[in-house]
């Protein structure tokens, strides 16, 4: 099923090409690209649509900007007098709280303004590719703090996956569901009692990768969200970046992408670009089951835990006190309104429960740690990360093939599920019917650069299906992540803050790359010394501030 | 209704207390009451047995000797009044007829089925449950401190699970609105699902008679947890006369199709996944390589659980053919049998499986301190019946070591999978004719082997015993040091640095010995089919050692190169004794897991470190917050 809307959707895409013309490109008749293909396979160059000459030649670039827990890259192809840019994200982690008690966290809007001033000058304002890799701030949120530089922006065309097209059922209801669940979290985290608890700072702190829950709250009553032609408000919704990049762009120019899809990139198309994930696949995603290990559902969270979680809302929430009869789960007869140590916002209807001696029993429970008020918020932080790691899932996750031996691998920050389903379909090499295919396992072979999953995390990165299959001898590695930005984000259950660098996986990825790995909080010297035998040229931006590049760039010679 | 109205007191009364306290409950769930086709058998009476004078009075709440039902619920802010089960009223009808919409009966039906399970419980072990105690500071040093009553919450969660909260001391129940429609209702309550109360319960129960077994050490070690929670709940099911009466009589005297009886938690599992059941014992071919090919805890539980509800099948047709060659009838033949057939069947079908839950829970006693796997609960299965019952006409131990053969559960360290080849070793047989002598265990300080009724006074003892046991153990033997070292060597254990040292064992503050630990100290007294009494001590003694994920690292710091930092993890070994009581004392049997076993150590260290399908990914420091929950939140 999932191969053969993979198909459909290819020969849309390879027809589209040739109604748009990029701007910097000479006119040109752009017969799907085969480059690498008809190299690749020269029985095949008997082929209805035989390879044009256009070989992939000039440079292809990729940068970094630096100094951000977000992902904000920049591809460049150049030849000749051509250039063809492409940006992958752009966005930088919340800062939620003060800027004295996160520093680091609060000099991010800064960088990230700097950074799109930057991108907006050698683009020249025009960006040929836009890549939303999944709704999330931290790779989303320049849209909204930098707007205003944004606001002349060109864009050439647009690409999503497949999870964020509004025409396509299964994408809709996994987003409105995940659209409830947030906003459910939202009213709970608005609410003062429970705010101090372990569990809802954990929650509070997943829900800054959506703009924090005023920005939830204003997308899910239709206040904020809708861009206002060419601006954003500052209090926007990730929701609301992908909709301005849609108008920004024109719907014509946008493509959601789906699993097993080869698409062109680059002057003249030069280059491919295989789409690995996210997943779709409907047994897999109605596959409910959680106990079948590597089958484990991808991306949907269950359906009577977002129903819980709202129910909870109506009663915890932040606009409390709408009591309903069906939030309750008996008659009114027996109900006796009780506040626990988080019941603050809680003013039922009912009698109040007499001096019991059971309610004294439970009053006096010893030791106190055995009370169990807080206890159900724990299945309110398990939706919350649940949610979170599906739409870490939903990431566009694409392998930007340079040579037909080099790829570039952008995974987003696709977790277990997403990684998982990569070698469920195979990725064709040329835009042939029934033409030859290559699998995950080659391209990974090919690997000689990863922009590492979500700042790397623990679980972002796959070991044994994943890092380990990258076996070329120049792999290098980027890794958009500030430590000290991550450890700034401490709450009770996580006192030293985000492991990112997750430590055993930096190791190993220092192994695999002779130490070749460059980091938003990279020591540009070190840098510099550690790429000096790379395929790659490393260059770095203009100082921010002493031994600070704005950004740092890695160039391969074709 | 009214909980403050002054009911008569019972204690008051002239006439004498009746023999049980009744209460209905839901046989399985309320979805089975809801079903044309289960509505006939849906319902149960539970029968407890009425307090002893000794024991706490049954209050409201219920609140007694073992459980306190505490029915507040946070999530929806709300406290539901507690039932008074004393009130005339309930007295005179068996308590509250079975309602989801009723909180009070919620409170009832968990209070009846965790009390089923403890009777359950304490006719196989001979001696009454307890609960996991605190390790508290006292005034003498550390020491052991008796949890007398666990925590019974029945809507403590919103949300599709429920757990036994080590370390609460609680069972949590939740409920929640579910999405399907073929759950039948729009609230599901795990308190109202007897396999859920009965599985809950049951890891509490095995939880306060062996602590060590929640750590997760090896792939079976939590798998057992689960298993040993479902066999309660599965074989509870079959005590339930009517609906296995009702099953036998459809089904031609077969029981070997997947039915409501061999599935657990069905409601719970239409109102989540909208499958039949949680969990299916029945229809499923033996697999020997599956548990092989098994990693996740309850998946592999699963295959323990099958393998006990084979035998069982096994053992209930032995006891069934005659019946059926007399009433002329095929099994499963698809005809429906007449009344007096299907009662005599039903007979031999429950009574099969009280006899094999009794075997099952008393094998608890004969297994080691840590680290358990399922072929070590054959081995305790076999050797513990074998106690009790000398001469076994019906083949149950050989039904069940096949039943397990053929699921792949081996015990490698046997000649054979035939049952004598299955018993643990003696001490003679383990020792090389040695014998090691406990008959001073008494000498210096008398142990209280006095049976005692009150579960406070069961406590105490056994904590006293337990500390007068210690000096007995560590005494060295100064006429013949050759004793302690046996001693060492038979529990698997170091008193002293061996002469090739392991530094990783930490030294005791007294010169020169090695810490060691007495895990717990308990009698027990059963009665066996004949008459047979056995009377004994069981003592559980452990040792701990510092593990490192690096075995270099590890190396080192055994040998004493390096000086042992912070361990990794907890590598543990001991030994259970089992003492006949009976006339002089004597060493029984010695069920041992040595600490210097590196093959061990290193599966532990694999397992922990999870390149053994336990994770995907770079993951190392997960700490799954309950372990006993029905399902795992988050990711």
């Amino acid at each position: 099923m999932a191969r053969k809307m993979a198909k459909t959707t290819k020969r849309r895409q390879a027809r589209k090409p040739a109604a748009k013309t990029p701007r910097k490109a000479p006119a040109r008749k752009m017969a799907p690209s085969k480059s690498k293909a008809a190299d690749k396979k020269p029985a095949k160059a008997a082929a209805p649509e035989k390879a044009s000459t256009i070989a992939a030649e000039g440079t292809v670039s990729i940068r970094m900007y630096r100094g951000l827990l977000g992902d904000f890259f920049l591809v460049k192809h150049k030849a000749g007098d051509g250039i063809f840019t492409m940006l992958i994200d752009c966005g930088v982690l919340q800062c939620i709280g003060s800027a004295q008690s996160k520093p680091s966290t609060s000099r991010g809007k800064d960088r990230i303004k700097a950074g799109v001033a930057d991108l907006m000058h050698c683009s020249t304002g025009r960006i040929d590719l836009v890549v939303a890799t999944h709704e999330h701030y931290d790779h989303l949120s320049g849209f909204i703090l930098a707007n205003d530089a944004f606001k002349s922006l060109k864009i050439g065309k647009v690409w999503m996956a497949w999870t964020e097209d509004r025409a396509d059922t299964l994408a809709n209801g996994y987003r409105s569901k995940k659209n409830k669940a947030l906003t459910a979290l939202a009213a709970l985290s608005q609410s003062s009692s429970l705010a101090s608890s372990d569990a809802m700072q954990t929650v509070s702190n997943l829900l800054q990768f959506y703009g924090g829950p005023g920005a939830i709250q204003n997308g899910a009553m239709g206040v904020a969200g809708k861009a206002a032609g060419a601006e954003l408000p500052g209090n926007a919704s990730c929701e609301a970046v992908l909709d301005w990049l849609r108008n920004k762009a024109g719907a014509a120019n946008v493509s959601f992408l789906k699993p097993g899809q080869a698409l062109h990139w680059g002057i003249n198309g030069a280059f491919r670009a295989y789409v690995l994930g996210p997943p779709r696949d409907d047994a897999k995603l109605r596959q409910l089951d959680p106990s079948q290990g590597e089958q484990r559902e991808v991306y949907l969270a269950r359906g009577e835990d977002v129903e819980t979680a709202s129910g909870l809302a109506a009663i915890h929430g932040d606009r409390a006190g709408d009591e309903r009869l069906e939030d309750q789960p008996f008659a009114r007869l027996y109900w006796r309104s009780y506040k626990g140590l988080h019941g603050g916002n809680i003013e039922l209807k009912g009698a109040k429960p007499a001096d019991h001696p059971i309610v004294k029993l439970y009053e006096t429970t010893k030791p106190s740690s055995a009370r169990i008020d807080g206890e159900w918020l724990d299945s309110i932080e398990g939706l919350a990360l649940k949610i979170d790691g599906d739409v870490n899932n939903t990431s566009l996750a694409l392998a930007l093939e340079v040579t037909e031996t080099r790829v570039l691998l952008f995974p987003a920050d696709a977790q277990v599920g997403n990684w998982l389903s990569w070698k469920d379909q195979t990725y064709p090499v040329d835009d042939t019917k029934d033409g030859p295919r290559v699998t995950i396992d080659t391209l990974l072979a090919r690997t000689i650069f990863y922009k590492v999953g979500h700042h790397a995390s623990h679980n972002a990165t796959l070991r044994e299906r994943g890092l380990e299959l990258m076996t070329d001898p120049d792999l290098c590695a980027m890794i958009p992540v500030v430590e000290k930005t991550a450890q700034e984000q401490k709450t009770k259950n996580v006192p030293k803050g985000w492991a990112m660098p997750y430590s055993e996986l930096y190791k190993r990825l220092k192994e695999r790359t002779s130490g070749r790995i460059l980091r938003g909080d990279g020591d540009a010297d070190e840098e510099a010394r550690l790429f000096q035998k790379s395929v790659f040229n490393l260059e770095h931006g203009p100082l921010v501030s002493a031994k600070d590049p704005l950004w740092v760039e890695l160039t391969l010679e074709l | 209704m009214s909980t403050s109205a002054k009911a008569p007191s019972i204690m008051d009364s002239a006439y004498p207390a009746p023999a049980v306290r009744r209460l209905r409950v839901y046989a399985f769930d309320p979805q089975s009451a809801n079903t044309l086709g289960s509505v006939g058998y849906a319902y149960a009476t539970i029968s407890l047995p009425w307090e002893e004078p000794w024991e706490d009075k049954l209050q409201v709440g219920p609140v007694n000797d073992y459980f306190e039902v505490v029915d507040i619920d946070p999530a929806s802010g709300q406290f539901y009044d507690p039932i008074d089960l004393n009130d005339p009223h309930l007295l005179a009808q068996d308590g509250l007829t079975p309602s989801e919409g009723s909180p009070q009966f919620h409170q009832q039906m968990v209070f009846a089925v965790a009390m089923k399970v403890i009777g359950l419980f304490e006719r196989a072990l001979g001696r009454k449950v307890t609960w996991r105690p605190h390790w508290q500071k006292g005034k003498r040093g550390w020491t052991y401190v008796a949890v007398k009553k666990l925590r019974i919450y029945p809507h403590a969660l919103r949300e599709a699970n429920a757990y036994y909260s080590r370390d609460k001391r609680a069972l949590l129940f939740g409920y929640f609105r579910s999405a399907n429609a073929s759950a039948g209702a729009s609230w599901i309550f795990t308190a109202l699902s007897h396999d859920i109360i009965a599985h809950e319960t049951a890891h509490a129960v095995l939880d306060g008679l062996h602590r060590r077994y929640a750590e997760a050490t090896s792939i079976d070690s939590l798998a057992f947890h689960e298993a040993f929670a479902d066999i309660v709940a599965l074989f509870s099911h079959f005590t339930l006369k009517e609906a296995v009466y009702s099953h036998i009589q459809e089904l031609g005297g077969s029981l070997d199709r997947a039915t409501l009886l061999s599935g657990l938690a069905s409601q719970f599992a239409a109102g989540t996944t909208g499958r039949a059941s949680l969990r299916q014992y029945v229809g499923s071919e033996p697999d020997p390589d599956l548990l092989a090919r098994t990693t996740e805890c309850h998946d592999r539980g699963a295959i323990l659980v099958a393998a006990v509800f084979d035998a069982y099948l096994t053992i209930y047709k032995r006891r069934t053919d005659d019946l059926l060659r007399i009433g002329g009838i095929t099994r499963g033949g698809g005809k429906r049998l007449d009344g007096d057939l299907t009662e005599r069947l039903t007979r031999e079908a429950t009574k099969t499986a009280d006899h094999v839950l009794r075997m099952c829970i008393r094998a608890l006693d004969y297994m080691p301190p840590v680290d358990v796997r399922f072929s070590e609960f054959l081995r305790g299965i076999i050797t513990a019946d074998n106690d009790l019952v000398p001469n076994d006409a019906l083949n149950y131990r050989t039904a069940f070591a096949e039943a397990f053969r053929r699921r792949g559960i081996l015990a490698s360290d046997c000649l054979s999978m035939s049952p004598e080849n299955l018993l643990w070793e003696s001490v003679e047989q383990l020792l090389g004719g040695r014998d090691l002598s406990v008959s001073d265990i008494d000498d210096n300080h008398r142990l209280d082997l006095v049976p005692h009724y009150r579960r406070e006074d069961i406590i105490e003892a056994s904590e006293k015993n337990r500390q007068k046991i210690w000096p007995w153990l560590i005494k060295r033997n100064e006429k013949d040091p050759a004793e302690d070292h046996a001693w060492g060597d038979a529990l698997g254990i170091y008193f002293v640095q061996p002469k090739h040292p392991l530094r990783s064992i930490s030294a005791a503050r007294i010169g020169g010995f090695l810490k060691v630990e007495i895990h717990s100290v308990r009698t027990t007294r059963r009665s066996g089919p004949d008459g047979q009494d056995v009377r004994q001590l069981v003592i559980e003694i452990t040792q701990r050692r510092q593990g490192y994920f690096d075995p270099e690292q590890q190396k080192m710091i055994d040998v004493g190169k390096k000086s042992p930092g912070k361990a990794d993890f907890v590598f543990r070994g001991g030994a259970t004794l089992i003492i006949d009581l009976r006339g002089k004392y004597r060493l029984r049997y010695v069920i041992r897991k040595r600490i210097n076993d590196d093959e061990r150590l290193q599966e532990q260290r694999e397992f922990l470190t999870g390149s053994n399908g336990f994770g995907f990914t770079y993951t190392g420091d997960q700490v799954v917050r309950e372990p006993f929950a029905m399902t795992h939140r988050g990711l």
